[in-house]
């Protein structure tokens, strides 16, 4: 027999209701309200419907340019609002990164829940499994960071979707660079993300070594098929986007920049001790300085602030978790 | 050296700053004479030490075969397509002439596909089947 609306309604509540959830669920639930009424009694966001956790359209990065002549330029990141940022990590850990981007963007949308096989996965994500060493899960949520950042630039760009596994080969990230009237695609540029707790090694042993070897011809194929599917989707966004002159511009021409973003502590914090960390990036990526992007974020005690993020994650993930 | 009818599919491949398409058949088979030439010549050696002429015909190469495996991707409808994918089979054919074997198996992932692979598959977008065959002879199964 078929149901009629409401009935079909009415078992779902009942499916849902308090009474009927495992413990997990209940205590998923209960965390949830704790975490929303925080959210709706906390700094100056909007508020959403009754019931819905506040909607953020706060940036949660402030970007500061710098810009070290000749040699390399780029942005210097400030959590503007932690809890916003872990928000937004979160719901990028669920797979909801086009909302994010549109937040990002400027769109007030309201904030939409997640299954929780959704934040299962995303918990798993934002978690160090015992006896495993905690980069791959501070590595991602670098990236993600990294990407966030990238949005907030703003128009001129299409920023390739964060990646949704640790230590999922590939780029780090990749953006296609667009020409003002948003028609063609003048370079491809590809992301170096990295959280560690030694910036100057880091970046001599194994940033510059992996972009000589991609100014080298390695990883092309890589790069080719990753720069046709981000081509191919945009492709389908703005029909009148003009492929010839992106084959040319990124493929044959392999006009390709580099975004190497990485965490400092206070050794390189001063704008010359900054210069210092991204000393060699002209001769990884010779050429003219807008090849170079170099981005850096404060966190003087990485792993123990990492540790602490994804846990305000976490609690974002259990918060917007509203339906099985 | 490529028949005439070969060569004309060549010559109609999608234009590029800077590339020759009238003489772009020439081009294939010297680069493949040179490749051949120096795998003889370095028979075992480390691939390191080919010519710098040499490491810049591969790179237009690998240029030439990622450009036109764009279009065969991105432009299904385009007239020349089937050029397009001939001369991005070559250009992967050739610069695979100068890698040594030691990859293992031919991969394919959810970032890329190998050389081989693509090759194999843009011959055929080609309806060039003699040729898919004899690249599908380097694909190495898992």
């Amino acid at each position: 027999m078929r149901s009629t609306p409401s009935t079909s309604r009415s078992i779902a509540e009942s499916r849902n209701s308090p009474s009927r959830r495992s413990p997990d669920a209940r205590s998923l639930e209960r965390h949830r309200k704790l975490i929303c009424r925080s959210l709706l009694t906390t700094d100056g966001g909007r508020r959403g419907r009754a019931g819905e956790p506040r909607r953020h359209t706060k940036s949660p990065l402030t970007l500061t340019p710098i810009d070290h002549l000749g040699l390399c330029h780029g942005w210097a990141w400030t959590i503007q609002d932690e809890s916003i940022l872990a928000e937004r990590v979160a719901r990028v850990a669920v797979g909801q990164y086009r909302h994010v981007a549109r937040i990002l963007a400027g769109a007030n949308v309201p904030s939409p829940g997640a299954s929780t096989d959704h934040a299962a996965n995303a918990i798993k994500l934002l978690t160090v499994a015992p006896g495993n060493d905690p980069w791959h899960r501070d590595g991602w949520v670098f990236q993600t960071l990294s990407w966030i950042a990238a949005q907030q630039m703003g128009p001129g760009a299409v920023t390739r979707p964060p990646q949704i596994l640790k230590a999922d080969k590939g780029f780090d990230g990749m953006q296609l660079e667009l020409a003002a009237d948003g028609k063609s695609v003048t370079a491809v540029i590809v992301f170096e993300d990295k959280a560690t707790d030694n910036a100057r090694k880091t970046i001599r042993e194994e940033v510059w070594p992996g972009i000589v070897a991609l100014e080298a011809g390695e990883r092309v194929s890589e790069l080719t098929h990753q720069t046709t599917a981000m081509l191919e989707a945009q492709q389908r966004l703005d029909p009148a986007l003009d492929i010839d002159t992106a084959i040319s511009n990124i493929l044959w021409k392999e006009v390709r920049r580099y975004r190497v973003s990485i965490t400092v502590n206070d050794t390189h914090l001063d704008n010359t001790a900054r210069a210092g960390l991204f000393k060699g990036f002209d001769e990884s990526a010779p050429g003219d300085a807008k090849r170079r992007r170099a981005e850096t974020i404060h966190l003087p005690e990485l792993r123990k602030w990492m540790s602490a993020f994804a846990g305000r994650a976490i609690d974002h993930v259990k918060a917007m978790t509203v339906y099985v | 050296m490529f028949d005439p009818i070969t060569a004309a599919l060549i010559r109609a491949a999608p234009a590029l700053d800077g590339l020759d398409l009238e003489g772009l058949p020439k081009r294939l088979t010297s680069a493949f004479a040179d490749i051949v030439s120096a795998r003889i010549r370095l028979r075992g050696e480390a691939y390191d030490r080919v010519s710098p002429e040499l490491t810049e015909t591969l790179n237009e190469l690998r240029r030439l075969a990622a450009a036109h495996e764009a279009y065969v991707a991105l432009l299904p409808e385009r007239e020349n397509r089937a050029a397009a994918a001939f001369v991005a089979a070559s250009a992967h054919q050739t610069c695979m002439l100068a890698r040594s074997r030691t990859n293992g198996v031919s991969r394919i992932d959810a970032t890329t596909v190998a050389p081989e692979v693509c090759a194999t598959l843009l011959f055929l977008v080609a309806e060039a089947n003699a040729d898919a065959a004899e690249c599908a002879k380097r694909i190495i199964p898992d």
